[in-house]
Order: structure tokens, then sequence, then C-alpha cells
């Protein structure tokens, strides 16, 4: 979503929490919660200490908001915040890198519905495209998972991440191109359905 | 013709709707959210006093040719005439010990983590290649007070991490003061009060003396993969200001 595409309540909030409003800063967490926490499960794996890195990345942000710049998105510049605060705790605890994610089974996941795009996968090529995607060097991966498992745009993704919009366009089509070749067996199955 | 990336694509779109996500719970209030944000902390009262000479030099230096020539004229010798060139000058942070002079191209070629540089001030002046340690520095001017006779106003050092923590920092000047305190989620310490030295001290309990070379204050902090330094004269607010706007450059 761009600054353009903000909706006036949210500046509106932003602009109060810079004042001191703990509760328009609650709102805007309400806001922005879901896909906080799904950026910190990419790092972290765990629900519970995903939600654990959420809590105290939203009390740095809030600590940080007057330094927030009026004129650029909030959603990336809260979840940089929140993906650091998750690399911090993986490298507390001395985690491996990996992205840490299971599969929800036979049931769609949240609030999410199938696009337009969404094609039938049997559950084991599911794991195939997931074990593909972890198999990618962290480069390449943080920018695939961004992109389409979290739905951010080039832009998000680039702030987010703190890269060049040009680097996630070049590292996602390297990425997409090495799932490619890693999981010519399950396209061509896809293909034939 | 078809696309295979599409059918990549479109495998992901599949496993972004499958994943086990967290579902979120009710945001619970944090106390330490009701502790009032930290306001911006009130510059030194030297810093007017280095910005208005600051202006003085830069004034003296602009009007320095006139001057000269105002003197030629007053000299009026015949016969000889006075050829004023730009005076080649050193680069910004030459004889701070910061390393071999080196492009921005070269430094990114040179290192094995991702080199960065903050929107403001923007590209470095001098960038310096001391082993695996990547110096950047800029000159003095507005909003970027200089310090001393360095000329020199940000100082910005990187170096790879390796996955050790800087666990603890003492900082060896006199009367200088270490607060910890966040970059964009990341834990740092901020040193002000013009230390000389600081001793970072790594998880596995080594202990690495950092010369600082600006008399000025410290922003120290860790990412996943690189150890930053920033020396500065600026106050704590200005300093992560820079840091939060660290944007790593293009892949090479």
């Amino acid at each position: 979503m761009s600054v353009e595409g903000r909706p006036l309540i949210e500046q509106e909030l932003i602009q109060r929490a810079r004042n001191g409003d703990v509760a328009a800063f609650e709102e805007l967490v309400r806001m922005h919660q879901a896909i906080a926490l799904r950026v910190a499960v990419l790092v972290v794996g765990d629900h519970s200490d995903a939600e654990d890195v959420t809590q105290e990345a939203f009390v740095k942000a809030y600590h940080a908001l007057g330094r927030f710049r009026q004129d650029s998105p909030f959603r990336p510049w809260l979840l940089r915040i929140v993906r650091n605060e998750a690399l911090n705790q993986r490298r507390r605890h001395g985690r491996q890198d990996r992205l840490g994610l299971r599969l929800a089974g036979d049931r769609l996941s949240g609030d999410a519905a199938p696009s337009p795009e969404t094609v039938v996968v049997s559950g084991a090529d599911r794991e195939l495209v997931l074990a593909a995607v972890n198999g990618l060097p962290e480069r390449f991966r943080q920018v695939v998972a961004f992109r389409y498992l979290l739905g951010l745009s080039e832009a998000e993704t680039a702030a987010t991440l703190g890269i060049p919009a040009g680097t996630v366009k070049s590292r996602t089509a390297r990425a997409l191109s090495r799932l490619e070749a890693a999981l010519s067996g399950v396209i061509e199955e896809v293909g034939h359905e | 013709m078809s696309e295979p990336g599409r059918s990549v694509e479109s495998l992901l779109a599949d496993l972004a709707v499958h994943i086990d996500w967290p579902e979120p719970s009710a945001p619970r209030f944090d106390p330490r959210l009701a502790r009032p944000q930290p306001e911006t902390p009130r510059r030194r009262s030297w810093i007017p006093v280095t910005a208005a000479l600051a202006i003085l030099v830069a004034l003296l230096l602009v009007l320095s040719p006139q001057a000269r020539k105002a003197v030629a004229d007053l000299l009026g010798v015949a016969g000889i005439e006075i050829d004023f060139v730009p005076e080649l000058e050193d680069p910004v942070g030459a004889g701070l010990d910061l390393g071999r002079q080196v492009s921005l191209e070269e430094a990114v070629e040179a290192v094995h983590f991702p080199v960065s540089i903050p929107d403001w001030p923007g590209d470095p002046d001098s960038v310096y290649l001391s082993g695996s340690r990547v110096n950047m520095a800029w000159a003095g001017g507005e909003g970027l007070p200089a310090s001393g006779d360095t000329g020199v106003g940000l100082l910005y050092s990187q170096f790879r991490s390796d996955g050790v923590a800087v666990r603890f920092i003492k900082s060896l000047g006199p009367e200088s003061v270490v607060t910890p305190t966040v970059v964009a989620g990341w834990n740092g310490f901020w040193i002000e009060g013009e230390p000389h030295a600081i001793s970072i001290e790594d998880r596995s309990g080594g202990r690495v003396e950092e010369t600082l070379r600006l008399a000025g204050n410290v922003l120290m902090w860790e990412t996943d993969e690189v150890t930053n330094r920033l020396e500065t004269m600026l106050g704590l607010n200005e300093a992560l200001r820079i840091a939060e706007s660290m944007r790593s450059l293009p892949d090479r």
C-alpha cells in the first residue's frame, strides 16, 4: 500500500500517537497486528515467540514514533522494526536461519481467500513447494516470503528489508527461476490438471 | 506461449493461503507505553557556536579569492600575474587513519556483507577500506556540525559481526555516559560525552578495543550481519534518524 493509499484515519492515528495518545497507538497496532505477526513468524517460527516479538516491537515502535517520517508509508516502517526485533530474538536463542512455517492442513488460513490464480495442489506437492522455498538462500527466501506469502508490494518489501527496490526485483526474479527449476515436477503436474 | 514463472507464482499463492498463520489476539496494554516518548534532547550549547564558526569559515572561504585578488591588485606589480587555482584539498577524513581510500563500488565489492548508506546525508564524501571494515566520512555542513579541526561531520564504520553479539560496552572516556537504545528494532548503545575509546566484549568473552576518531558522540548498533558505528557531534535523536534511514546498496 502506498502513502497515497494510506487511509486518512491512519495519518490521524499516527499524529495522535506521536502526541502521546496510547489509545491511538493501540488502534494502529490493531490495524497492522496480523501482518506484523506473520513477519515475526517468518523469522522465529513459533507462534508464541512471534507474539512476544510483536509486543516488544510495538513498544519499540511507540518510542520511535517521533522519528517516523510522516511522508513515508507507516506499515513497512513498523514491519521493519518487527522483523529486526524478531532477528534479535532469534539470535538471542541461537536459532537457525530458516523459514519456520508449517502448513494449516486442509483449511484455509486466517482471512485468506483463494485468488483466481490459485491452482489445485495436493498436500504432498504443497509440502514440496514449502521445502523448495525453505531451501533458497536467505536473501532470495526473504523476498519470496515477503512478496508472495505476505503479499507485500515491491516497495514495501524494499522498505521493510532496508534494501533498494531494484534489488528486490532482481532477487525475486532469480528466486523464482530457482524455484521453477526445483519444482519442475510439481509445475508439470499442475499444468496437466 | 505459456509463462513458466506464472506457475511458480500460482504455487506460491496456494502456499500463502495454506500456511498456519497465527491469529492475532486482542492487543493488550503494555505498561511501558505509559512511559512518555523521549523528547528531542536539547542540543549541547556548543553546537550553535560550532555552527556559527562553520558559517564564518565558509564565508571566509567564499570571500578569500576576492580578498586575494584585491591584494594582488594593490600590489600592482607589472609583469607579474597571479593565477588562482583551486586548492588541492585532502579527502574528507584523511589523516584519521581510516584505511585506504576507495570508491563506494570498490568497498561494496571488497567486503562480504551488505554495505549501507543513510538517506541523509546521502552518499559519503570519502570511503575507506581498512581490512574488511568500511569507513565512510562526511564533511561537516548544514545540520552536520564538524568535529574540531578535522572538518568531519559524520563518520560511519561497518564491519561484519559474524553473529557474535555485542554484550557489553565500556566507555573509556572520563565523563562519558552509555545509554542503551534501539535503532529500527535493533539493539544499540549511545555513548555521549567524548569517549576516547570503547571496549566491546563479545559473547565468547573476547574483548576488542575500538578507537574513536572524532571527539563527539557514538551510536553503535548491531544488525543480523553487521556491527555499525556512527561518530557524530549530533545528539541522540538526530543520530537515530540517520541510523534508521540506512539502506543497503544494490547487490553486486
